[in-house]
């Protein structure tokens, strides 16, 4: 007994020293050893289905240099972004960035403007932007230059149970009232009426509040609904602040039991689930729900409105480091990618919020993605489309953030929308620079 | 009759004692079986509701763990950087302890607590600096980066505990080690350590656990080469709806390690928490 003890701990001993040594060994050996020779371009990127797209078939179709990405969940980007970005690190070649972040990296001089790395070396080709939908170029044009790409364009997207409104004979909702008519019917035990996303900032301030902000006032031309053109806050100037809590507050009833923790992950996991009849949130984060037992039963349509057709379209864009040694490599990428080719890649790859003009006027994609139909109705119901706010700021998301735990509170009942509306103002007074 | 209702009564209680068990079992235990199923379903099956019990089972989420989220470079380096890091902690953590609990440095206490020090920053306060560190270094996104991270993360919780654990063994058993002609070191060695194998183990255990789930270092420290297993996991949860199968999956995978693991390092672990419980 003695013995097979003392044998059992000098091979455990051994087995361990082993291990440590192969350990260290392993942490050693050079990682870069087997990595292909030639340009290499590393992007940083997100988790959408464009975004895997983007590493996978992109990557495969472009023979001039190897493409390599990280992919990160929502929030984990922009923290990264900012990171790596504001410390000159050139990890990265190429970063994607939400609409609502882009001014951060072009004013902080992040991100190399794309007019000037083609005009230091005349060789490189010319951008083919006739490609893309005009509102899908505007983020990433900035005083007078072209600061990067679009990758995707979306809006808030109506998404509904085709089945449950037919059955409870429920024409499908235009407006608000209706919407919430709709709603009240609609839920049950099983199946609750709507969804709202309370857990999520981006996902509650734009998609839920801001989604029914944008029909309620006349917007300016160079308003985004929020700020004025002046970085003023105008999203409570006739009420229309305090009037889209209450919009929220009607529905909160006939949404599902943990509302407070929904985000956009969940909002869409109930819906693939079959869990949720309605709900409104942005379109590129939602295709997801076609993978589920409810497939086909979904229809899609611009989200309802209280008084004007405006509706929000945004989007993600991708731009080169400023402090990449390989800005020429990563320009020639982007030159490939505006030809068209990586953007059907992103549609085969499940992407529903295009941006190359040819498959939104394509007929058959429209047929072959139901979603594009949101964007389709656009044109129908005279939608006119409004830059996300506060996009053009340098500390978007901390913008959004205020705004976020004001609307949320009065949503929940701790504050009047009227006092949310106002300690939002007087909040965002001391924070917009 | 008189002696019978004794026997019923301790029946009844062992019976309910009994019960109690298994259902304290079933709802920690339900947990683990529902992510260990989740990650043999289907993506249909998974988002059925009301969910459902009897499928076919399938190894697609575990494939697609392995070829869209790489989870077996993942498990590479979370292995190797945690392997590291738990040495590295437990190798400087014990000589530490050992040194404040048996010799007679001045000011100890106070190098005690600076030493606990670490643990009392938020880490992400500590993310940008080390960032920069890492760079300058040239070791941003290196297995040592992060091994060096953790290990300095547990550091503290080694030497405080094992402290303890060696304040607990009697010193006159060194004293006579010495006597004998052991040196400090082959008394350290050769009669300390092994009496201190169920603390080294339950507290390995926890350094390792700590380190193994790790997110925002490792999210944030690395990029393509030393992504650890937390972060491809994370990767499971999609905006555009959360993967339950593959987050399923990668749970599994997450846990399976810590699970050997402990089952190795049971016959100590129990000893180990025990150790010092009462004082005789």
């Amino acid at each position: 007994m003695t013995r097979f003890q003392s044998r059992s701990d000098f091979t455990r001993r051994h087995m361990l020293k082993t291990l440590t040594a192969l350990t260290a060994a392993f942490a050693a050996a050079p990682r870069g050893a087997f990595a292909q020779s030639g340009a290499a371009l590393n992007i940083l990127n997100s988790n959408t289905a464009w975004a895997e797209a983007l590493t996978a078939s992109v990557a495969d179709a472009y023979d001039s240099a190897r493409i390599t990405g990280e992919a990160n969940p929502y929030e984990a980007h922009y923290e990264k972004l900012l990171i790596e970005l504001s410390q000159g690190s050139s990890t990265f070649d190429l970063f994607t960035t939400d609409n609502l972040w882009i001014r951060q990296p072009i004013r902080n001089g992040w991100a190399a403007p794309l007019d000037e790395i083609r005009a230091g070396n005349a060789e490189l080709p010319e951008l083919q932007l006739h490609n893309f939908a005009p509102a899908s170029l505007t983020y990433t044009e900035y005083e007078g230059k072209r600061w990067g790409l679009p990758l995707v364009m979306t809006t808030p997207v109506f998404v509904y149970r085709k089945d449950l409104l037919e059955a409870a004979g429920i024409e499908v909702p235009k407006n608000w009232d209706d919407y919430r008519e709709a709603a009240a019917k609609l839920h049950s035990s099983d199946v609750a009426g709507n969804v709202l996303l309370l857990g999520g900032q981006d996902a509650h301030m734009s998609g839920d509040w801001g989604s029914r902000l944008m029909g309620m006032t006349k917007i300016a031309p160079n308003d985004d609904g929020v700020l004025d053109e002046a970085n003023k806050p105008v999203f409570n100037s006739e009420g229309q602040g305090a009037r889209a809590i209450e919009r929220l507050r009607e529905v909160l009833p006939y949404t599902p039991n943990g509302v407070e923790g929904l985000d956009y992950a969940e909002g869409s996991s109930l819906m693939q689930q079959g869990r949720a009849a309605m709900m409104i949130t942005w379109s590129d984060v939602i295709v997801g729900i076609e993978d589920g037992p409810m497939k086909g039963r979904f229809g899609y349509t611009v989200a309802p409105t209280e008084r004007y057709e405006q509706q929000m379209v945004g989007g993600w864009s991708i731009m080169a480091n400023a402090a990449s040694g390989q800005l020429e490599d990563a320009y020639r990428f982007l030159a490939w990618m505006s030809e068209g080719k990586a953007y059907e890649l992103f549609r085969e790859g499940g992407e529903s919020s295009l941006c190359l003009q040819r498959d939104i006027d394509n007929p058959q994609t429209v047929e072959a993605i139901p979603m594009l139909q949101a964007f389709h109705d656009f044109e129908t119901r005279g939608t006119a489309p409004i830059s996300i706010p506060p996009y053009r700021l340098q500390n978007a998301v901390e913008v959004q953030r205020v705004l976020y735990e004001e609307i949320l509170a009065g949503v929940n009942g701790r504050k009047t929308p009227e006092q949310a509306m106002a300690d939002a103002e007087s909040r965002l007074a001391r924070v917009i620079r | 009759m008189a002696s019978q209702k004794p026997l019923l009564s301790r029946a009844i209680k062992l019976a309910a004692a009994y019960a109690l068990a298994l259902i304290a079992t079933a709802f920690f235990a339900f947990p683990v079986f529902w992510m260990s199923s989740s990650s043999f379903k289907s993506e249909l099956d998974i988002s059925q509701y009301p969910p459902v019990w009897s499928f076919a089972p399938t190894f697609e989420n575990y494939a697609k763990l392995a070829s869209e989220l790489d989870a077996f470079d993942a498990f590479v380096n979370s292995a190797v950087i945690v392997g590291l890091a738990t040495t590295l902690a437990m190798v400087c953590g014990t000589m530490a302890a050992y040194a404040l609990a048996r010799f007679d440095v001045k000011g100890k206490e106070v190098i005690a607590f600076e030493v606990l020090s670490i643990r009392m920053l938020p880490p992400i306060v500590s993310v940008i600096p080390m960032f920069i560190i890492a760079r300058a270094l040239g070791i941003f996104d290196t297995y040592w980066l992060l091994a060096a991270a953790y290990g300095l993360a547990g550091l503290p919780f080694v030497v405080w505990v094992m402290r303890v654990f060696i304040q607990d063994i009697p010193q006159s058993i060194e004293e006579a080690a010495m006597i004998d002609g052991c040196s400090r070191f082959q008394t350290f060695w050769r009669v300390t350590l092994p009496l201190l194998l169920p603390g080294l183990a339950a507290t390995m255990v926890i350094v390792f656990m700590f380190a193994w789930n790790e997110f925002l270092l490792a999210s944030m420290l690395t990029s393509q080469n030393a992504k650890t297993l937390p972060v491809i996991a994370a990767n499971a949860i999609k905006p555009k709806a959360i993967a339950w199968g593959l987050a399923s999956a990668a749970g599994v995978v997450m846990s399976l390690p810590v699970v050997v693991l402990v089952l190795m390092m049971q016959r100590y672990l129990v000893r180990g928490l025990t150790l010092g419980a009462v004082k005789g």
